[in-house]
């Protein structure tokens, strides 16, 4: 099976907003944008893999404050009760709630767990330049990119607790340090799967020769 | 340039780059940087794990109950263990490093838990939160880990600036942990607690005052118990009265300083004051000189009790201070010798203000005065107070014209005469007139009464005097005759109105009674049980009866004035 025709290999560069096939012939030595849209033209995404690593080392450092710090903090009646997520799902799962405890747990603890392993496998499978499945990493890829977003569904939650729960000394929700250390990891995840580039999975050289 | 298909391919346009100004490193440096800061934050907060030991762990829920600090949380109860010795349960509670500093060993730990007292609601608060524990962090001193909770709140904490006093009493009645202390109606302070002496004798209070008004407790200032009522009776009523609601129920200590002690010096912390039963109690105590005097009372002292009055002329000027029974096996007699101290101070001279004395002078002349009263008369006597308890007080008095008699030998007390009590000198003044009376000449008395009766009854018994009863006695029946034949036969004929009748009654009752006088007149004439008696009786008695019946028959024409004209039926 002969190698596919692709932009690369036929010394040109794609525009990654209009489509457009550039000459490569500066973009070795220059920063250029594509001359129809102006967009900047990179033959693969730039750094691509060292910034996936970047963003992934950065969610997988954050994941661990997001799991030990509490992420809200209940003031009712006086008493304050502060909530991890494991926690709180732990607490959810006891009173019976078993659907909502499975959303959150899902939400909260699988998907980003999920997502950095499996940023990591690509990473990891492109850089050791393996030449299988290719197919089935391309969709682990997309699927990645497209659960990502739904982690956000804990920090949307929490935000809107805060904002509607000021019932001063009945009941007073603040967001704990864990809150913010969990964002910063949803979000740190989905700039990682963005900045993975999923064409290197299918680069003959597997040298991501770009920029 | 053209590719493979020799197709152009149009130019990249060339643009000065910013190159990769920051690399994409920084992103999990900062990461690191926040989640290490996270974690220096927690361990930093993580101070010390400290255990307190309670009596049980009412309210108390690990991982809920805090441990606060003037209201901060300081820390959180991590777990509750139960005392291997079963003495009550060991709170492990992990205090945040900020709050340190209070693990001392004169902190103090309670548990805060609504609660309804005398002085009120507390804790109401942790009606919703749930009960907490509370720090008292205490005034230094050696870092500590295990501590022993109190078993109440404290009533003061460290904060409360002020100074404590030590008051001493011999029974602690109504007061309590927290018993108002009353300066002039304001509370300026609380009871503490209280202990049993150390000589066992009295009950030791710790009482606290506020910082700004211990200046008024000087060393001669005196404290009172003002709880309770104070019921006071006299011969304009009873009085009933209390400091307040608060005071009545949970009591309360008052103090004041007497106006001869204002200069004495602010008293010291731990300063031991006496505390005075009641106000009168502290009223009684300025009289801090006493003169014991012995009296020797014949009768008996039922109803003298320790603490009665003895009393100058109305006048309290001391008290009873013991009775007891002295028996002279050798002469057979007994004795009751009662104590009494005099307190010279309760009298005033009458030349104080002019005169400059020294206490010491003043303290002799005062002395000097009750032994010359005593020289010029002055006795005791037992007083009854009260006539309905039979209470009675001491009563001095001058009564010089009595014999002062000494009867004490032993001669430890200087002794007042007594004179006997007002009952006991009626009883006997009536035995000395009894002796009088004796000694009269009622012998011969009765002779010549006797020969002045017996002519008196010659001539009651002479026949005039019955001639003239006699007479008197016909005249009565005649009056009757008269009377009945109004009555029967000339009732028609009597008056045409009752008003004629009413006269002729009228002088009929006149009659009768000039004729009732002049019988009575000649009744205390005639002796008991004579003749003329008996028949002077029976005139009246028919008299009597003769007004009944025209009485009865101005009645019987009231009802019936028909009976004018249709006569008797």
């Amino acid at each position: 099976m002969t190698a596919p025709v692709t932009a690369k290999s036929i010394g040109a560069v794609s525009c990654h907003v209009c489509g457009l096939l550039v000459s490569n012939r500066y973009i070795a030595e220059h920063m250029a944008d594509c001359p129809r849209c102006d967009a900047a033209l990179h033959s693969r995404k730039v750094n691509s893999l060292n910034r996936t690593w970047a963003l992934l080392i950065a969610a997988a450092i954050l994941y661990i404050p997001a799991n030990v710090y509490p992420v809200l903090t209940l003031i009712s009646f006086g008493r304050s009760t502060t909530n991890t997520i494991m926690g709180g799902v732990i607490e959810l799962a006891q009173s019976g709630q078993m659907v909502i405890a499975v959303i959150v747990f899902v939400a909260s603890v699988f998907v980003p767990i999920f997502k950095i392993a499996a940023l990591l496998f690509l990473v990891i499978s492109v850089q050791s330049r393996l030449k299988v499945q290719q197919r089935k990493r391309a969709l682990l890829y997309r699927f990645t990119e497209f659960i990502g977003r739904w982690s956000m569904i804990d920090i949307f939650m929490i935000s809107i607790l805060i904002g509607l729960v000021k019932l001063q000394a009945l009941a007073t929700v603040t967001a704990g340090p864990g809150a913010i250390a969990f964002a910063a990891v949803v979000i740190i995840t989905m700039f990682a799967a963005m900045s993975f580039d999923p064409r290197l999975i299918w680069d003959d050289e597997g040298n991501d020769n770009d920029g | 340039m053209t590719d493979d298909s020799g197709q152009k391919l149009p130019d990249a346009k060339v643009r000065r780059g910013y190159a990769s100004l920051m690399s994409i490193w920084i992103v999990p440096a900062i990461a690191l940087a926040v989640a290490a800061y996270l974690i220096f934050q927690a361990l930093a907060e993580r101070g010390s794990e400290i255990s307190i030991i309670f009596d049980n762990a009412e309210g108390m829920v690990p991982g809920k109950t805090q441990l606060k600090y003037k209201d901060v949380n300081i820390g959180t109860l991590s777990r509750i263990d139960i005392l291997d010795d079963d003495e009550g349960v060991s709170m492990v509670i992990d205090v945040n490093r900020s709050a340190d500093k209070y693990l001392t060993d004169t902190a103090r730990f309670w548990i805060v838990a609504p609660a309804i007292g005398f002085q009120g609601i507390t804790g109401l608060q942790t009606l919703l939160s749930g009960s907490f524990i509370e720090i008292d962090p205490g005034k230094g001193g050696k870092r500590e880990t295990k501590f022993t909770g109190l078993k109440t709140p404290p009533v003061i904490t460290s904060n409360d600036k002020g100074t404590e006093y030590l008051l001493s009493t011999e029974k602690l009645s109504n007061i309590n942990r927290g018993t108002p202390i009353i300066y002039k109606g304001l509370q300026v302070g609380s009871v503490l607690g209280y202990r049993l002496a150390k000589d066992k004798k009295a009950i030791d209070v710790y009482a606290f005052v506020q910082a700004p008004y211990d200046d008024l407790v000087l060393e001669g200032t005196n404290f009172w118990n003002a709880g309770g009522i104070n019921v006071s009776v006299s011969t304009s009523g009873i009085e009933l009265g209390a400091n307040s609601l608060q005071a009545l129920v949970a009591g309360a200590i008052e103090f004041a300083t007497p106006e001869i002690y204002q200069s004495t010096f602010k008293a010291e912390s731990r300063y031991q004051f006496k505390l005075y039963d009641n106000q009168q109690a502290k009223d009684d105590a300025r009289f801090t000189e006493k003169v014991v005097y012995v009296l020797y009372f014949d009768g008996s002292v039922s109803g003298l009790t320790v603490g009665a009055n003895v009393e100058f002329k109305g006048i309290k000027v001391g008290s009873v201070r013991d009775i007891s029974l002295e028996i002279d096996e050798a002469n057979q007699k007994y004795y009751i010798p009662v104590l009494i101290d005099i307190e010279p101070q309760r009298i005033k001279l009458t030349d104080d203000g002019k005169k400059i004395r020294s206490v010491l002078e003043t303290r002799e002349l005062r002395q000097k005065i009750i032994k010359d009263l005593i020289q010029r008369g002055l006795k005791a006597k037992l007083k009854n107070s009260n006539f309905l308890t039979g209470a009675l007080i001491v009563d001095l008095d001058l009564v010089p014209d009595k014999p002062a008699v000494y009867v004490s030998s032993s001669g430890r007390y200087p002794e007042i005469p007594t004179v006997p009590a007002d009952l006991e000198e009626i009883t006997s003044s009536v035995a000395q007139l009894m002796a009088k009376l004796d000694k009269l000449p009622i012998e011969r008395l009765g002779k010549s009464l006797t020969g002045t009766v017996e002519g008196l009854d010659k001539f009651i018994n002479s026949g005039e005097l019955q001639k003239t009863i006699e007479e008197y006695r016909k005249l009565a029946v005649s009056v009757r005759v008269v009377a009945q034949n109004i009555d029967t036969k000339t009732l028609p004929n009597i008056g045409k109105t009752i008003d004629g009748v009413r006269e002729a009654i009228a002088k009929i009752d006149e009659t009768l009674a000039s004729a009732e006088t002049m019988f009575s007149s000649v009744n205390g004439l005639i002796a008991d049980g004579s003749p003329f008696k008996y028949d002077l009786m029976n005139m009246l008695q028919e008299l009597a009866a003769a007004s009944r019946a025209v009485r009865s028959l101005a009645d019987f024409l009231e009802r019936n004035p028909s009976s004018l004209i249709s006569g008797k039926r």
